[in-house]
């Protein structure tokens, strides 16, 4: 017996995609309850969000309300019909720092540093700057001249090593956005030291 | 390019130094004011008290707008370099117009605090005024850090005295805090009788603490130690103090006797 690959979509029962295609398919409207129970493992007030940011949204509306023993539960119905679930997007004006962002805001609070120092300032409880992070950031930006070292690191021979210790260069403190790092991917021609064909440039994951 | 990345605890912050939560508890508190209320808040401490730490941490925490006076500033510099902070490269235009700039480009999220360290040049040179006009008209959180003599300095200008809602005062460092701060800098097990030598001897500054930590990380590293007390080391303390004028008369005496100083 030959084995044929074949593709299924799997889609897990919860997420905004699910809620939103249990929604699609209640026409007659939904309560928040009966989205949730429709979930796997779903909080009823994860669902709730979810659906409050829709009605601001416009995505449903509220057409009613029915008891359910004690309770008294809103019905909503789905008033614009998108096929693909409406996410709320982060705003990025309005995101917590990301950890380069918040390594560059101490690089440019502190006088000098080191790589450890560094990335226990730049932590916050939510978002921890691991050591490795930070000093992968370092070194690309000690290589693009933005740092200087104020002390190389130094490995004593058979004593261990020293640390180093870098500070911002003046002159490229040049605003609160933190330099990115980028990759660039393209095709170059040797024999007439030109980049054939568009040059990619996307920005580097950590 | 550090050789070793230390192993130091994942997810190690700041935030449990006393001075850094009390900064983040001063922000806290005039972020969540009633409206009606002043919106000016004092951090004041000696130099490396850990102002900055506690800054960039709450920076990092609210997504403020961070401005470092500097000496030669002028009300147009300061007004300028908030705007650069807020986004804009260019900032053009006299500083009455700046100054309407940066208080509608503030004024847009009532909710993002704005600091200004070294703040005591801002009132040495006398346009402390400013801070006050812009403070009170985009009515965001305006947190002024500066040296420990700012708040009698603020006192003189009893106009902006009034809007201060909270004042902080950065406390040296105590063995808890220098505890916290070996934790997070040093890899090494250091005893409390050293530490307290480091703390004491450092007068107590984050900044003197962490600079003999990692005296202290780098001496245990070089020798293979994985403790660190007051009998085995033999390392350097930084005191932050400058070397005293050396006895000539020492010296010679010690070369009479065949050995230099």
């Amino acid at each position: 017996m030959t084995r044929k690959p074949i593709h299924i979509e799997v889609a897990m029962p919860s997420g905004p995609d699910h809620y939103w295609r249990e929604m699609l398919a209640r026409p007659k409207g939904f309560t928040v309850t009966e989205i949730a129970l429709a979930s796997e493992g779903v909080a009823n007030t994860t669902v709730k969000r979810y659906v409050e940011f829709l009605k601001a949204e416009g995505f449903v509306v509220r057409i009613g309300q029915k008891r359910d023993g004690y309770a008294l539960r809103a019905i909503y119905a789905v008033a614009k019909r998108v096929t693909k679930a409406p996410v709320r997007r982060p705003d990025p004006l309005h995101a917590p720092f990301s950890a380069r962002e918040a390594m560059w805001n101490a690089i440019r609070a502190l006088d000098q540093f080191t790589v450890s120092e560094l990335a226990v300032s730049a932590s916050t409880e939510e978002r921890p700057v691991a050591q490795r992070t930070a000093d992968h950031y370092v070194r690309a930006l000690l290589r693009a001249g933005v740092l200087r070292a104020v002390a190389e690191p130094e490995r004593l021979k058979g004593h261990g090593s020293t640390r180093g210790v870098y500070r911002l260069v003046k002159s490229a403190n040049t605003g609160p956005r933190a330099p990115k790092l980028c990759n660039a991917g393209f095709v170059f021609d040797p024999n007439k030291n030109r980049v054939l064909g568009e040059a990619v440039v996307t920005e580097a994951r950590s | 390019m550090s050789d070793e990345i230390q192993k130091v605890k994942p997810g190690a912050t700041f935030a449990a130094l006393k001075n850094v939560a009390g900064f983040r508890e001063l922000v806290e508190r005039l972020v969540e004011r009633a409206p009606s209320l002043p919106n000016i808040g004092v951090m004041h401490g000696r130099s490396g008290d850990g102002k900055t730490y506690a800054s960039i941490y709450a920076q990092n925490k609210t997504r403020a707008l961070r401005v470092e006076v500097g000496d030669s500033w002028t009300r147009k510099t300061l007004l300028t370099a908030i705007l650069r902070e807020g986004g804009l490269a260019q900032p053009k235009g006299t500083i009455p117009e700046l100054s309407e700039q940066v208080v509608e480009m503030l004024a847009a999220e009532p909710r993002r605090p704005l600091f200004m360290d070294e703040a005591d040049k801002i009132v040495d040179r006398g346009y402390a005024e400013m801070i006050r006009e812009i403070a009170m008209q985009s009515n965001v959180p305006v947190l002024l850090i500066g040296e420990e003599a700012l708040p009698q300095k603020l006192a003189k200008i009893e106009r902006l005295h009034n809007r201060v809602l909270a004042w902080f005062g950065a406390e040296p460092c105590d063995l808890e805090d220098a505890r916290k701060l070996a934790n997070l800098l040093l890899p090494a097990k250091i005893s409390d009788d050293l530490l307290e030598d480091i703390r004491v001897r450092g007068d107590g500054r984050a900044r003197r603490i962490a600079t003999s930590l990692d005296g202290v990380a780098q001496w245990a590293r070089s020798r293979g130690l994985s403790e660190v007390t007051r009998e085995n080391y033999d390392g350097p303390i930084y005191t932050g103090e400058p070397p005293k004028a050396r006895a000539s008369r020492l010296i010679v005496q010690h070369l009479k006797n065949g050995r230099t100083a």
